[in-house]
């Protein structure tokens, strides 16, 4: 026994020792040998004893981009964009928590604070001991009463300040997580909003901005002159946010905001405002896609279409009228289809809501609920849209988003299109003539 | 971010181009990255979607059902097969009478036989039952497909570059079968 240890124990002291922690050879020796005796092989009390006595200790400085989730005992300088405080319910005691959006040079990360560090909007911070867990599918930076949290000089020290902008990028070429971007856009509708934030009610301004790749929607925490319906503005220093699913462009006070010298007239983003219908491997490599219209063939129905029915608390799907969080309800009848949408170049999810799958199907709610209550079964309603909709040529509009059910589209307007085949035909083989005699006489 | 699964698209291939096809391979060694089969014309397929007309059907299973079903487009038969594996495309097969238009999503299997031929056929993961208006639409679609493969077939495209290595394929029986499928469409 005492054999096999020795070696054991000289890797896990020399693992150890790169690590400037002192040790008590004889505590992990001991340690050791009771894991052993507890029969746990030797690899995996190796990796026990090496994460309690070294990982907890080793601070791992990270920049954003670099990290994946998981993470522990990571230190991270950021500036933190903003700022909220959220009440939270934990075991019955009601806690304050702060989440928000940090950036460094590399990109932005949300992050909660379970402690209140006195942290303002704009500081500059170096937080140890975060960790990092996925939340709704994105890493995010979790800090408490074990990290300490350093301000640091914002003219010397702040992460993004000396940072290169490079050209204006296109819309659609956005991508969820940029902390400095920098692009030229029109405004196309712009309206202003009232918020309750850590500080009081605030104004900001919510709007859509087109240029000719994309539409894509921005916020703006602050007041501008420029912010106006049909100017072209230039943006440095802005950041990408998932909101709702979509790339939203965030400006705040750290933004910059010129009127573009390039105009963008309405013209020129007129193909982006009345889209025409677009191949879905154009879009479904993209975080988002902001109303689009897209077109392909039904070919599957998913589960849950159909005559559903909705907690009227918090609209949740239930069963058997039992919501999950709410309990026993009178759950409240609804429409929906979940299907899958293919074009032969790429595929996703389409989602239509109660008025557009009482169009594509030509049914009423009303009739809908009558159907299923003769029929003894709500299941009757998804059999009747396999069968009017499946093979079927639909098209949608709407926002695509990328989520962990992967990409959905939730159509603003569908519709199932007739196809004039014997022109269609005609066209293609008049097309076609060409090539082909030239292939003839070859 | 955590990779994402993301769902093969379905191709739209032409019965003939379907026999056609003889090369069957996966992207990596691991056991569930997905088989493919490439095409003549350098669609790389690991699902398809078919609307055709169902002209046979016979029951070849021993103890449990196990259908093998003839489906017929402008330019030939798929062979679609469907057991215990594929519950509901199996009931549709047996309970529909032929002939009888079908929408089909599957994926493509191929069979070697003993002096090395390669067979394809269909595994359905659902079949309905379709309109004559639905097959015609696929007609179009599956010849606007096929077409534009043509067309990109001296692309550097990894899949054309590969087909035309395997296959040599002379386009123009391609092409040609594209106009014919239209051209029927045009005379019913």
């Amino acid at each position: 026994m005492e054999k096999e240890t020795v070696p054991l124990l000289e890797e896990i002291i020399r693992a150890l020792d790169t690590t400037d922690i002192a040790i008590d050879q004889d505590i992990i020796r001991e340690e050791l040998v009771r894991l052993l005796e507890f029969k746990v092989p030797p690899d995996e009390a190796k990796r026990s004893l090496l994460k309690k006595y070294a990982a907890s200790d080793i601070q791992q400085k990270k920049k954003i981009a670099d990290i994946q989730g998981g993470e522990r005992n990571i230190e991270i300088i950021a500036r933190i964009l903003n700022i909220n405080l959220k009440i939270v319910n934990i075991r019955g005691e009601e806690r304050p928590i702060f989440i928000g959006t940090m950036a460094d040079e590399t990109g932005t990360i949300s992050f909660t604070s379970w402690d209140d560090f006195g942290i303002n909007k704009g500081d500059i911070l170096k937080i140890t001991n975060c960790f990092v867990r996925i939340w709704q599918g994105m890493p995010q930076i979790n800090f408490g009463p074990r990290s300490t949290v350093e301000q640091l000089n914002p003219e010397t020290t702040d992460p993004l300040s000396n940072k290169e902008l490079n050209n204006p990028t296109p819309l659609a070429e956005m991508k969820t997580g940029t902390s400095f971007a920098h692009t030229i856009f029109r405004i196309v509708e712009i309206k202003q909003q009232n918020i309750n934030t850590k500080n009081g009610p605030k104004t900001i301004i919510n709007g859509i901005g087109a240029d000719s790749s994309a539409k894509l929607p921005f916020t703006s925490w602050i007041i501008n002159p420029e912010l106006i319906i049909n100017n072209t503005i230039e943006i440095k220093n802005a950041h990408v946010r998932s909101w709702q699913g979509l790339p939203t462009i965030n400006i705040d006070e750290f933004t910059t905001i010129h009127r573009s010298k390039t105009v963008l007239s309405a013209d020129d983003i007129e193909e982006v405002l009345d889209p025409a219908p677009v191949k879905l491997n154009c879009i479904i490599n993209r975080d988002g896609a902001f109303d689009v219209i897209v077109e392909g063939s039904i070919i599957s129905i998913r589960p849950g279409s159909g005559l559903i029915k909705r907690c009227p608390e918090c609209s949740r799907v239930i069963s058997k009228n039992l919501c999950r969080v709410h309990g026993s309800v009178e759950g409240i009848d609804d429409l929906r289809i979940k299907s899958i949408l293919d074009d032969g170049t790429g595929v996703l999810t389409i989602v239509l809501d109660s008025n557009l799958t009482q169009k594509v199907i030509d049914y009423s709610i009303e009739k809908a609920i009558t159907i299923a209550s003769t029929a003894m079964t709500p299941s009757v309603l998804e059999d009747e849209i396999k069968s009017k909709l499946l093979g079927r040529i639909m098209r949608l509009r709407g926002n695509m988003t990328r989520g962990e059910y992967g990409i959905t589209l939730v159509a603003t307007d569908a519709q199932l299109i007739e196809i004039d085949t014997i022109t269609e035909a005609c066209t293609l083989i008049q097309e076609m003539q060409y090539p082909i005699l030239q292939g003839e006489d070859l | 971010m955590a990779s994402q699964y993301t769902r093969e698209v379905s191709y739209r291939i032409f019965a003939q181009e379907f026999r056609d096809s003889n090369l069957s391979f996966k992207d990596s060694n691991d056991q569930y990255s997905p088989q493919y089969l490439l095409t003549p014309t350098g669609a790389k397929i690991n699902r398809m979607f078919i609307v055709a007309t169902l002209t046979e059907k016979e029951d070849i299973g021993t103890d449990a059902e196990y259908w093998r079903a003839r489906v017929v487009d402008p330019t030939g038969v798929f062979l679609i097969y469907a057991g215990q594996f594929q519950p509901e495309a199996a009931r549709v097969i047996a309970e529909v009478e032929s002939p009888q238009y079908l929408a089909i999503v599957g994926k493509p299997s191929t069979y070697q036989t003993e002096d090395g031929t390669i067979l394809t056929s269909v595994r359905p993961e659902n079949i309905h039952v379709v309109d004559a208006a639905t097959r015609d639409r696929w007609v179009v679609e599956t010849a606007q497909c096929t077409i534009e493969r043509i067309n990109n077939i001296d692309s550097n495209h990894p899949d054309a570059v590969r087909a035309k290595e395997h296959y040599h394929p002379d386009v123009s029986i391609y092409r040609k079968m594209a106009q014919d499928a239209l051209k029927d469409l045009n005379s019913a």
